[in-house]
């Protein structure tokens, strides 16, 4: 890209490069004299906001560590994607590699040297302070700004868009506060509703191709504001597996070093959940909890921007006959695929070690996709990323590895027109435009080792051992179910005493306390407010869901032997490969039972939309523009309908996810909006329970055992202790030496839930809370939650 | 249109407009967090626990004083009041006035017990442990 001249530089958005040989050394510092500016504001803000103890001392810090290094990384290569949204995404996740990079290695060389506790404040600071000077001396020699390379042509609008578009996350943060302390929703199911609104209404304003509507602002903080109502949710962390990733983070943090896990821990292999909330609370004053509740949120928001930058511009190779997409339909397909996917508005802030490998993949589709960046600079920042990848989550690096390894062969074959596509077309077009195709062999290799290299050859994680051995003994299960099943009480108790019997043989029942029958109790549902409709209403959504597959499918087709077929140059290499990959990938994990049980298919459906967002909105612009070439009589009329079906389609899905659909229909709405029904209960953690499972780490000790339900696990996985866990306390299953927590839903809300260990049934019943009483001794009461022995 | 080109122009108000979003964020967020009755402090809570877990187990000899521990954590100096019951007989009271954050231990006279159940109870809360009694 240097070797390009002078306009040719500016027109593809690069600062022109000075014409004089040689550059004294003030000039060269005055060059990166905002970075500089930008790090003493950061320094000065923090000790000033710390001196006035406010709760916003972390921000100037983290601010600054999500984005100078990756933007520095960038200008180091002297590339960045054409836009400011995709320069920041890219920038973040740089940024998240560079952490985690220097962390890694400051672990594992820190204490070879003499240096027990690296990841601690004092040499943390040491590491950085280094680092700042190195990046920037190296930044002068560049001639190259960190901090101009990314914002270089923001304008005041896009500001003061982005600072009123915040309107709708402090409304989303008020509303969780308002639900936690009084359980009041009015407010939650307020907000949730305006970011409904504004993403819908986005897509209206989007829809000519000039519109100048603000939407990377409006995506990324309607996004950000649906996250935040659900990660703020409770007085601990909401959800499940991230209560784990607390208790690996908050290990690394004691500590002050990230050690390979002795016990092959996949979650404590993972450098984004040790190394990078480690650094950042040794650094800014991070605390772990905000790290997982709003930075994590942060990060995860960068998703559909991602996508949406992805697939607004024409990607590469696609050179004639071809405008960008409406923004408006981009808009569109970024919020029915990703906002509105069951995973990103319930799940990934609660899997956070995937959501953020997963806003690194989208980066990395980015990068593919995005014509601008040069091939090889394009490939180096692929390939870093992919590395990236594999110390941040296990299952999307080895994901990663099979969908390049899937892609590869797919699109030499496309470019070899073994696809039916005309090769001599194809090579002349190459030859014209030069060959732009990413994937590589390479990138294969890379994505490869570092995949198995990282989590099999240096940390040796448990993440594979059991889907491999599920799939060996059962296959991929394409005719089991994916869900949980319900049978009666009584087949449940049999099965359930069966069923330990092997698994824990140990078990010393209570004597008699196999005549103790459980009643059953229904799940907590919101009631509706035209319940009439809910049986309709979850079947609209269902297809509505299933239907986006088909489109995806439909959309790789028309790109496959429609564009590519007649008009070769409208399609590419790198967007077939992606896209079939995408697909097969999705489908395997979408429909296989076995593999559902280690990986959720609706995760898996994010991965695939992520891959396939190109082709479905090549696909739609292309279906939008035929028709209104066809009905040009009727222009206006076609318009409307087509915003109007658009804008329906959008509406049920985002409406469904958000849970507001539950609320007015009926069903089991999410904590998001609700403070009552079962996903609320299921996990929410209110203090008083965080404090039983500390007194338990802190009191009971191997071998003794802890049961409870399968929900009361939920926090003990935050806080856990040297002793064993039984997730079950049904009375012939309960040791008698054991234990026992008894959580708020369970005494408060008469409501108990248990699960067969591995299997699909899942019953709801009362609390035996009368078993416990009389078999057993309170040791420790909050009032809303007991430990029985 | 004015254009912020490597922070050059419009960089002053962007800049006081942080710094005074930045410092006021405090009593804002105050204000406004009390305005719709919301907050993420955590919820107060007071707990009993046995001073030793296993004596649930091993159980206490009747007249032996029972050790429990009293924590507050209900952001402000709390007094309570306990009792030791025995299928609804009293067997012993007591008081005990703690600060915010602070623990203690509670020795709770068991003369008069008889082999079997004791409770010990805050009164008017649903925070209790249990321990048997065993004959001295």
């Amino acid at each position: 890209m240097s070797t390009k001249p002078p306009e040719a530089r500016e027109s593809i958005g690069l600062s022109p490069k000075p014409t004089s040989v040689r550059l004294s050394i003030e000039e060269r510092w005055t060059e990166v004299a905002p970075t500089g500016f930008w790090l003493a504001a950061a320094l000065l803000l923090s000790v000033g906001l710390a001196l006035c103890h406010s709760p916003l001392t972390p921000l100037p810090g983290v601010v600054t560590m999500l984005l100078i290094p990756g933007a520095a990384v960038m200008s180091a290569l002297r590339t960045r994607p054409a836009n400011i949204p995709g320069r920041l995404v890219l920038a973040v996740c740089l940024s998240m590699a560079v952490i985690m990079i220097v962390g890694g290695v400051a672990s594992l060389l820190g204490p070879r040297v003499g240096l027990a506790h690296p990841l601690n404040v004092l040499p943390e600071s040491l590491i950085w302070a280094v680092l700042a000077i190195l990046m920037l001396a190296l930044c002068a020699v560049k001639y190259s700004d960190p901090a101009t390379w990314i914002f270089e042509g923001l304008r005041t609008t896009q500001v003061y868009g982005a600072l009123a578009s915040g309107l709708l996350v402090v409304l989303s943060i008020l509303g969780a506060a308002q639900l936690n302390h009084s359980g009041n929703n009015h407010l939650a199911v307020f907000a949730t509703t305006l970011d409904v609104v504004v993403l819908l209404a986005g897509i209206a304003g989007g829809w000519r191709r000039t519109s100048q509507w603000p939407l990377n602002s409006l995506l990324y903080f309607a996004s950000l504001a649906i996250l935040l109502s659900t990660s703020l949710r409770g007085a601990h962390l909401y959800g499940w597996d991230v209560q784990h990733e607390f208790a690996v983070a908050s290990t690394t943090l004691r500590a002050g070093v990230w050690v390979v896990p002795a016990n092959h821990d996949a979650y404590a292999s993972m450098l984004s959940l040790t190394v990078l909330p480690a650094i950042l609370h040794s650094l800014v004053k991070l605390r772990l909890l905000a790290f997982f509740q709003l930075v994590v949120p942060a990060i995860v928001a960068l998703i559909p921007l991602a996508v949406f930058t992805t697939i607004r511009g024409v990607p590469r190779w696609i050179t004639s006959g071809r405008s960008s997409p409406r923004p408006g339909l981009a808009f569109a397909v970024v919020v029915a695929l990703i906002v509105s996917s069951v995973a990103f508005a319930a799940e990934l802030t609660s899997i956070t070690r995937q959501a953020m490998a997963l806003t690194i993949m989208a980066a990395l589709v980015l990068v593919i996709i995005d014509r601008t960046i040069s091939k090889r600079p394009a490939q180096i920042v692929v390939g870093l990323l992919l590395v990236t990848i594999s110390f941040t989550h296990y299952t999307t690096s080895y994901l990663m590895a099979a969908i390049l390894l899937c892609a590869w062969p797919l699109s030499l074959m496309w470019s070899r027109g073994m696809l039916g596509t005309p090769r001599d077309k194809m090579v002349r077009h190459r030859r014209d435009m030069q060959s732009r195709s990413i994937i590589s062999g390479t990138l294969v290799g890379v994505a490869l080792v570092a995949a198995f290299g990282w989590n099999l050859g240096i940390t040796r994680n448990n993440a594979l051992t059991n889907p491999i051995g599920a799939v060996t003994a059962k296959g991929l299960g394409f005719t089991t179910s994916t869900l949980a099943k319900s049978i009666s009480l009584n087949q449940f108790e049999r099965l359930f005493v069966r069923e330990l019997k092997i698994t824990d043989s140990w078990i010393r029942p209570v004597p008699n306390s196999s005549s103790v029958h459980l009643v059953a109790a229904p799940f907590l549902k919101s009631p509706g407010v035209v319940p009439s409709l809910s049986s309709w209403w979850d079947e609209l959504s269902y297809l509505t869901i299933e239907s986006l597959w088909f489109l995806l499918g439909i959309a790789l087709l028309y790109g496959l032997f429609r564009l590519g077929r007649r008009r070769s140059y409208e399609y590419s290499s790198d967007l077939v490969g992606l896209g079939g990959a995408g697909l097969v990938l999705g489908g395997v994990l979408r429909f296989s039972g076995t593999f559902a049980a280690y990986f959720d298919p609706d995760r898996a459906a994010i991965v695939a939309a992520i891959l396939l967002a190109a082709p479905l909105t090549l696909f739609l612009d292309d279906v939008v523009s035929s028709l209104y070439e066809v009905s040009n009589l009727h222009r206006d009329r076609v318009r409307r309908a087509l915003l109007g079906a658009t804008t329906l389609v959008v509406a049920v899905l985002i409406v469904g996810v958000t849970g507001l659909g539950d609320l007015f229909f009926g069903g089991e709405a999410p904590g998001s909006v609700t403070a009552r029904d079962v996903q609320a209960e299921e996990f929410t953690v209110s203090t008083p329970e965080l404090a039983t499972a500390m007194w338990l780490r802190g009191n009971v000790k191997f071998p003794n055992v802890v049961q409870t339900d399968f929900l009361g696990q939920v926090i003990l996985l935050s806080e856990p202790g040297s002793y064993g866990l039984l997730p079950e306390i049904v009375p012939p299953d309960v040791d008698r030496g054991a234990y026992i927590y008894l959580s708020t839903l369970n005494l408060a809300g008469d409501l108990t839930q248990e699960q067969i260990p591995e299997g699909p049934y899942q019953i709801s019943n009362r609390s035996t809370i009368g078993f416990f009483n009389r078999d057993f001794y309170v040791v420790y009461s909050t009032g809303v939650t007991r430990v029985y022995h | 249109m004015p254009r912020i080109v490597g922070f050059n122009s419009g960089r002053p108000l962007f800049a006081l407009l942080t710094i005074v979003l930045l410092f006021a964020f405090t009593p804002i967020s105050h204000v406004l967090l009390r305005s719709v009755n919301g907050s993420f402090a955590p919820d107060p809570y007071s707990s009993l626990a046995l001073e030793t877990p296993t004596g649930a187990t091993v159980g206490f000899l009747a007249g032996e004083p029972v050790p429990v521990q009293l924590s507050n954590q209900t952001g402000h100096t709390e007094t309570y009041h306990w009792s030791a019951t025995q299928n609804g007989a009293l067997v012993s009271l007591g008081e005990d006035t703690l600060g915010s954050g602070r623990s203690s231990t509670v020795l709770v006279p068991s003369r008069g017990a008889v082999v079997g159940r004791l409770r010990i109870a805050l009164t008017g809360t649903d925070i209790f442990v249990t321990v048997p009694i065993r004959s001295s």
